[in-house]
């Protein structure tokens, strides 16, 4: 069962960076003190104290005393639960109004809709303070029209992020579905748009509540909110204001309780959207050190990858024991079904392997040099890489000569002039029409098939010894893809380097590679020159792979051969042959022992105990 | 049923145009053409997704199989409720018996299938509609070689069984030409060529056409691709 789809974003695990320490430290004593300030302190704060009338800070009194001798630090403490709970009213108020307002228009007739919508982007546009001031004073003064109020300042934010949330999912394909087959537009809201702008909107919520807080703070501050003998924060704060020149303590410790909680909650806020957006990659240096007594050293091949390994926590080793190699001029083809760990192999090679993946080897060399030893910039000017969606590789916000050009002045310390000018030279190389004019265009600007040709170009910029191009045409038509892979072609003979060339489509490798490799489960099952793949493939899996190909000349009266069941996941790999479950010729020994990979023939090689 | 005169216009930009095409029942008629040529548009024309003139003619009710398995399940609803939308509960088994799923399958969510499953699980959905005519917008290019001749087996096994009508479109004549019995060759917007999926492939009339052919990829007769 493969696991690549990702239901929206979700909280994998929070990175516990110090700011979020900080925050769930700073919220979690915020809870503790709504808790247990009133019944610990609430009889100190409310003790009046006639000889104690507007004291500064004592030993007795360490932020000092109010106009009826009341100490302040234990009002301070037993305020904390009023505040809290204000600001969490306010925040659930102004969210349950934004989450109406903002699905409003997708429940409404179009007319309605573009009402609420108008509506929205208004109140977006107005001053929150002065929203919430207004929406106060007409709500009546005290905590009531306060909380009224921040809820009222919340609610056009939420109701734009709903909007926004809601009209991705809105515009999804099985919504489209749903709408064709006839659901109802309230059934297709609570079935498939709020459960999957749930999370988002809940995250939101975590830092809207800091907000609110020092909004309530504000209004109390300016007299709109609670009214004694109720006190907040706020209260405090505006209590003890027209004494600052004298005993600054009594506004400074509600002050310092306000700013403490609402850093708090944004703290915690950011963490966990950070956490809730997906965990960046980071370089992991290799787990073994490169070994001396590994092999042959294949003289002159440009990439060797001798036993190479990556494995994730939890036994998952989605790549096992890899060698290939690959000379200059030569491009080679790594095929096998989607989770083989075609790409982790790329990726180990560029030092991608995304957090918490670890990767080990023997031998892993670009250039006869080991790529841990290389720098970021020597790896960079030595090794291009081509992904199947050229929009990742390319910054949105930038025109694409400027950031071709970026990459020789970075790398090489060229000079604007002459890297601009290398970058249009490139983008001619690359074929891509009128190069001066595209390069001053924005990615979005190009087409799918001109976007991977400014990639390629990109990797041109450098001098690469390697071009590793993962899926580069799978996201294009056939008639593009023929194209792109032509250049690739014209790229590798023109400039000597090596290609490795990662498909799923056994028929492309075939075309354009010169050697093939095809794995399978983490492993190289079969290795051979690309001519001989359509009549000397020997390995049960390479020779399934091709009969599931429809060809322009396959029988169209029978059946196409698939491959019945799925590969095993990274983790369920067993000590046989991992094919077996799959294969036709298996038998007992296959699945309990595995086949090593051998020669059958020259130029040719096998992992099946079958084939001999 | 019949697509007669369809057009679809973006602003200035025209999408489709005026295209007629018949689709009769039990017939997969596959719709080829570059990226851009006016197939999607096509597809959601016929589909009502997107305003356009013309008229769909003789179809009960059409439903649509996506591209893109992954996005077209909602994560948050099981196989059972997703199927059970058009069709109701009691269909469910029946239909995953259809698409050739066990019936355990019904209560798993589409993150627990691969990509050949889920797209099995999208075309019980949509024959739960009870669809005259079934449009499969490149439904086998973000799968496995392996997972898609066993779906292009299933499309055909449901046409032979349902006699059902369908718009089958891909940008790989290979593809087309193995599942469709007719095929209609689009280029910017219009129907190149039509005919019977073997003489289109087999004595292609227009030279678009022709570049489509020259572009599926193949191993016999393989050229590394050098000039
Ligand atoms: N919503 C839209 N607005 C403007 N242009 C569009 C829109 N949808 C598609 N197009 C354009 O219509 C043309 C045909 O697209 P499409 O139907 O997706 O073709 P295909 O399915 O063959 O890829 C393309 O040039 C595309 O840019
Ligand atoms: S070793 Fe056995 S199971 Fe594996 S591919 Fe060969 S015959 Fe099949
Ligand atoms: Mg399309």
């Amino acid at each position: 069962m493969t696991q690549s789809g990702r239901p929206g974003p979700r909280v994998k695990s929070v990175r516990w960076s110090a700011p979020a320490v900080a925050g769930a430290v700073i919220v979690g004593l915020m809870a503790v003190l709504a808790v247990v300030g009133p019944m610990v302190w609430g009889a100190a704060a409310d003790r009046i104290d006639a000889a104690a009338i507007l004291q500064g800070a004592s030993s007795e009194h360490p932020l000092g005393t109010d106009n009826l001798g009341r100490d302040l630090l234990a009002r301070v403490l037993v305020a904390g639960r009023y505040s809290l709970l204000l600001a969490l009213a306010a925040t659930l108020i102004g969210a349950f109004a934004g989450v109406v307002l903002g699905t409003l228009p997708s429940v409404l007739p179009a007319r309605g809709a573009r009402l609420v919508t108008g509506t929205v982007n208004a109140l977006v546009a107005f001053p929150g303070l002065l929203l919430a001031m207004f929406t106060a004073v007409v709500a009546g003064l005290g905590a009531r029209g306060a909380v009224l109020g921040i809820g009222a300042a919340i609610a056009p934010g939420f109701a734009r992020l709903t909007q926004t949330l809601a009209a991705t999912v809105a515009g999804s394909d099985y919504v489209a579905a749903a709408r064709m087959l006839g659901v109802p537009r309230r059934r297709i809201l609570t079935r498939h748009v709020l459960p999957n702008i749930a999370e988002p909107l809940i995250l939101n919520l975590a830092q809207s509540l800091g907000g609110a807080l020092l909004g309530l703070a504000g209004m109390s501050f300016l007299g709109l909110g609670v009214q004694p003998p109720d006190f907040d924060w706020g209260r405090l704060l505006f209590d003890g204001f027209p004494r600052i020149y004298v005993t600054p303590e009594v506004a400074l410790g509600p002050a310092a309780a306000i700013a403490l909680a609402g850093i708090g909650f944004n703290l915690l806020g950011d963490a966990l959207a950070r956490a809730a957006a997906r965990t960046p990659a980071v370089r992991r240096p290799p787990a073994a050190p490169p070994g001396e007594a590994a092999g042959e050293p294949d003289a002159g091949a440009v990439l060797e990858v001798e036993d190479l390994t990556v494995t994730f926590p939890g036994g998952a080793t989605p790549v096992r024991g890899l060698s290939l190699s690959v000379a200059p001029g030569e491009i080679v083809g790594l095929v096998g079904e989607s989770g083989s760990g075609k790409s982790l192999t790329a990726a180990a090679i560029g030092g991608l392997v995304p957090y918490p993946g670890t990767v080990g080897y023997a031998r892993l060399r670009l250039a006869g040099q080991d790529v841990a030893t290389m720098t970021g910039k020597e790896l960079g000017t030595a090794l291009a890489m081509v992904f199947q969606d050229p929009l990742a590789a390319l910054n949105p916000a930038l025109k694409v000569g400027g950031q071709l050009a970026e990459v020789a002045v970075v790398h090489e310390g060229t000079g604007r002039a002459e890297a601009r000018r290398r970058a249009v030279a490139r983008l001619g190389q690359v074929h891509l029409p009128d190069p001066e004019a595209r390069s001053r265009q924005h990615p979005h600007e190009l087409s799918g098939g001109m976007r991977q040709r400014a990639v390629i170009a990109m990797g041109l910029m450098g001098t690469p010894r390697l071009i590793v191009a993962d899926e580069p045409t799978t996201a294009l038509d056939v008639t593009v893809q023929r194209q792109i892979l032509r250049l690739l072609r014209e790229v590798v003979d023109g400039s000597g380097a090596a290609g490795l060339f990662i498909s799923h489509d056994i028929a492309v490798v075939g075309e354009l590679c010169d050697r093939v490799v095809v794995m399978y489960a983490g492993r190289v099952v079969e290795e051979l020159p690309a001519d001989r793949l359509a009549e000397g493939a020997a390995h049960p899996y390479t020779r399934a792979l091709i009969a599931s190909l429809p060809d322009l000349d396959t029988d169209r009266s029978r059946p196409l051969a698939g491959i019945p069941g799925v590969q095993p996941a990274p983790a369920q790999v067993g000590p046989g042959c991992a094919f077996a479950p799959r294969c036709a010729l298996a038998s007992e020994r296959c699945s309990a022992e595995r086949p090593e990979l051998v020669a059958h023939g020259p130029a040719q090689r096998v992992a099946c105990w079958e084939v001999s | 049923m019949i697509i007669r005169n369809l057009s679809v216009r973006f602003g200035a930009f025209t999408a489709v145009d005026d295209v007629t095409l018949e689709i009769p029942d039990g017939t997969i008629v596959g719709l080829v053409g570059e990226s851009g040529s006016g197939k999607s548009s096509l597809a959601r024309a016929v589909c009502g997704l997107v305003p356009h003139t013309g008229a769909v003619e003789g179809a009960r009710r059409v439903q649509m199989v996506f591209q893109d398995p992954y996005a077209s399940l909602n994560p948050r609803m099981t196989v059972a409720q997703t199927i059970a939308e058009g069709a109701g509960r009691k269909e469910v088994e029946r239909l995953l018996g259809l698409v050739q799923l066990p019936v355990e399958f019904a209560g798993r969510y589409p993150r627990e299938l691969s990509g050949g499953q889920r797209q099995r699980v999208a075309i019980a959905r949509a024959l739960g509609g009870d669809p005259g005519l079934l449009v499969a917008d490149e439904i086998t290019s973000s799968l496995d070689v392996s997972v898609q001749g066993a779906v292009l087996n299933l499309v055909r096994g449901l046409r032979d069984e349902l006699g059902l009508a369908m718009l089958f479109i891909s940008h790989n004549l290979a593809v087309v030409r193995y599942v469709a019995d007719v095929v209609a060759v689009m280029h910017r917007g219009r129907l190149v060529e039509v005919g019977p999926a073997e003489q289109v492939v087999g004595e292609p009339a227009h030279d678009y056409t022709r570049t489509l052919l020259a572009a599926v990829p193949r191993l016999k007769g393989r050229t590394g691709l050098r000039e």
